[in-house]
């Protein structure tokens, strides 16, 4: 009865809040109020197991690639969509999908978590598998210490029943892995060592500084080894051919890696490489992930700036320095000293800087010698000013955007659905 | 021409936070200034190079912490030739509790630092974040502050009294609060936002306090090349203390 009254209202809050083009927790809270067992009541239908992707970047994209995988094989699959990765975003999620007796038909499910909200979620839920795609410097005014999230890594991987799917190249999480080599079923993932090499910043994970603490690669059964403008070149096994990538980028094609990793996992004999070269085709980039969006015929490029590596693998991906660019940061960076820690050799001058952020912002632009033709602190302002300059030469624009100002700046822009919503 | 030899030390351990930033100001308004840059950095199980003028180090997390410390004790008595002869150092958070006589870690134990400031720090189980202000003997200094540390000021005098935020003692009234220390020319504080592009004057005060050790009467040359850095960097001032 709880449940089904759960169901009703947050149905109720959800169709209120997609009016305004709002958040996507309210949905959620209301449910998860009403019931606060909503969540393990829903996934208790799930028949082939509940799935966990975690880490600090790349936890979106290869969510959303793994659940295409999966469909691929003929999966029916339950996901969250980008952004909705707390308890709250997870049951607003599911307000879509079940019926009122609150119960999710699916034959397996595929839930990316916030690496904190992990703790809780996987003692809840009990996850048969978790992928974790790294740990890197992220949030420190939220997190203090990258320690405290390898911790927080620990305790999902766990709390895992099964398998564990998890980066070689990654030193915090070879050492979670070895940690729990005898108790679950540990396989990797990775980047070919000399391709990793190549790469201006590798994958920017965290590395263990103390020698004695580091663990030696394990072998890795899903591996990039080369990788193109959108395509990736991943060895499975013994065998390597080409998938499709949703954006340029190492880090797209390691989030490939980790993906088609856990499909076999979770697939065993019938996972094939057909299929997941589908399901990674059918992708369609995600929020400020390499997206593209198209305002008044004119092309935008979003980038995200959530955290250093984030910026710094977005960075060196790009063909070259923007030609136009409009950068915007608010309270959603609380502290955005990291910036001067960012290699500038793919960026040049900044058209104009917005947000709560932007004079703290536009001094690390003056620091790096670079031009700051504009500061406007008012977003609304900034973007219309940005979007009236005459078209560049490349024919993009391109926008380095926070998380908050992209979803605000994506609103103003007449973007109203809820992030993920197209999925 | 006359040089600024500036070391920055441990980077790779101690810079999570962008204090690097500290350094990239000291350079670019140096440069501005005319004077001949040029920055070291000091890894694990190397040597302290000849001739340095200023030195850095940033904050980190605490088992990075554990692993320089070790190294800065090994360099305490060069540390201390360097700090009596009136090399200024700018130590932020992490690296100043190194810095410092010693360290109260969770466990409980005291571990010895390099003895550079008479200062002593507890790491406490709770945690400041935020943005913060000061008022100092430069005027207003604003930043952010981060970290779980309980700082003594070993009788120095304070950075700053705070107007805004918790400073240095977390337990302390709010109207007694203050942060950081200032031991002649140098400065240890668990400022970030960074320190010195945010606050300019600053890096000027450190960057004069070293070249006057061997060039007595230098001053800072007028520039025009700084206007627009430090007009942005005063509004970034003002944002913060709008803010708070």
């Amino acid at each position: 009865m709880r449940i089904a009254l759960a169901v009703v209202v947050g149905r109720a809050v959800r169709w209120l809040t997609r009016l305004r083009g709002g958040g996507s927790a309210m949905p959620g809270n209301a449910a998860l109020l009403i019931a606060p067992q909503f969540l393990e009541h829903a996934f208790q239908t799930v028949t082939d197991g509940i799935i966990f992707v975690s880490g600090s970047n790349g936890k979106s994209t290869t969510t959303n690639m793994l659940a295409r995988i999966l469909r691929a094989h003929g999966l029916d699959v339950f996901t969250n969509p980008s952004g909705g990765n707390l308890p709250q975003g997870i049951a607003s999620a599911l307000l879509s999908e079940v019926g009122l007796d609150g119960a999710v038909h699916a034959d397996v499910a595929v839930l990316e978590v916030d690496e904190a909200y992990s703790v809780g979620l996987s003692a809840r839920l009990a996850p048969t598998t978790t992928l974790i795609v790294n740990v890197q410097v992220d949030q420190l005014n939220r997190f203090y210490e990258p320690a405290r999230v390898a911790q927080m890594l620990a305790t999902l991987v766990h709390s895992t029943k099964a398998n564990v799917i998890l980066n070689a190249d990654d030193d915090s999480l070879r050492e979670v892995g070895t940690r729990f080599a005898s108790t679950k079923n540990v396989s990797w993932f990775g980047v070919e060592p000399a391709l990793l090499a190549s790469a201006p910043h590798g994958l920017a994970n965290v590395i263990q500084q103390d020698d004695s603490k580091r663990v030696a690669r394990p072998v890795v059964g899903s591996e990039v080894v080369a990788h193109s403008e959108r395509s990736a070149r991943i060895r499975i096994g013994k065998e390597s051919s080409e998938f499709p990538l949703p954006a340029r980028g190492l880090h797209y094609a390691v989030d490939a890696a980790g993906a088609i990793g856990a499909a076999r996992v979770v697939l065993g004999r019938r996972f094939n490489d057909d299929s997941a070269r589908q399901g990674l085709a059918a992708m369609q980039t995600i929020y400020g992930r390499g997206e593209v969006i198209t305002v008044n015929g004119e092309d935008i490029e979003i980038i995200m700036m959530k955290n250093p590596p984030s910026l710094q693998m977005n960075l060196d991906a790009l063909p070259g320095k923007p030609e136009q660019l409009l950068v915007a940061v608010d309270e959603g960076t609380p502290d955005p000293s990291w910036i001067y820690g960012i290699d500038f050799s793919n960026l040049g001058d900044a058209d104009i800087i917005t947000g709560t952020k932007a004079w703290q912002i536009a001094t690390r632009w003056a620091y790096e010698g670079l031009e700051v033709r504009r500061v406007e602190p008012d977003p609304d302002k900034a973007v219309a000013w940005f979007l009236a300059l005459p078209r560049p030469t490349s024919g993009v624009k391109v926008m380095l955007v926070n998380y908050e100002l992209m979803m605000s700046i994506r609103k103003h822009l007449g973007f109203l659905e809820l992030e993920g919503g197209n999925q | 021409m006359t040089s600024l030899h500036v070391l920055h030390l441990f980077p790779n351990e101690l810079g999570i936070n962008g204090d690097v930033g500290n350094v990239t100001a000291l350079r670019h308004r140096a440069a501005a200034f005319g004077l001949d840059v040029e920055t070291s950095v000091l890894g694990r199980g190397e040597k302290i190079p000849t001739g340095v003028d200023l030195v850095h180090i940033g904050s980190g997390p605490t088992a990075e912490l554990l692993l320089v410390l070790p190294e800065l004790v090994r360099h305490s008595s060069q540390l201390k030739t360097l700090r009596d002869s009136g090399v200024p150092f700018l130590a932020i958070s992490a690296g100043w509790f190194g810095l410092g006589e010693r360290i109260q870690f969770a466990s409980g134990d005291w571990e010895p630092g390099a003895g550079v400031f008479p200062t002593e720090t507890q790491l406490l189980s709770s945690r400041v974040v935020g943005e913060i202000a000061i008022d100092t003997q430069w005027g207003i200094v604003t930043g952010f502050e981060n970290h779980s540390a309980l700082v003594s000021d070993g009788g120095l005098a304070h950075f700053g009294r705070v107007t805004h935020g918790t400073g240095s003692d977390p337990r302390a009234a709010k109207s007694d609060r203050w942060e950081g220390v200032v031991m002649g020319s140098s400065i240890g504080t668990n400022m970030h936002g960074s320190l010195l592009p945010m606050n300019p004057v600053l890096a000027d005060h450190l960057i004069l306090s070293a070249i006057r050790r061997t060039v007595p009467n230098w001053t800072i040359p007028p520039t025009d090349s700084l206007a627009e850095v430090d007009a942005f960097a005063a509004k970034s001032r003002a944002a913060v203390l709008a803010r708070l």
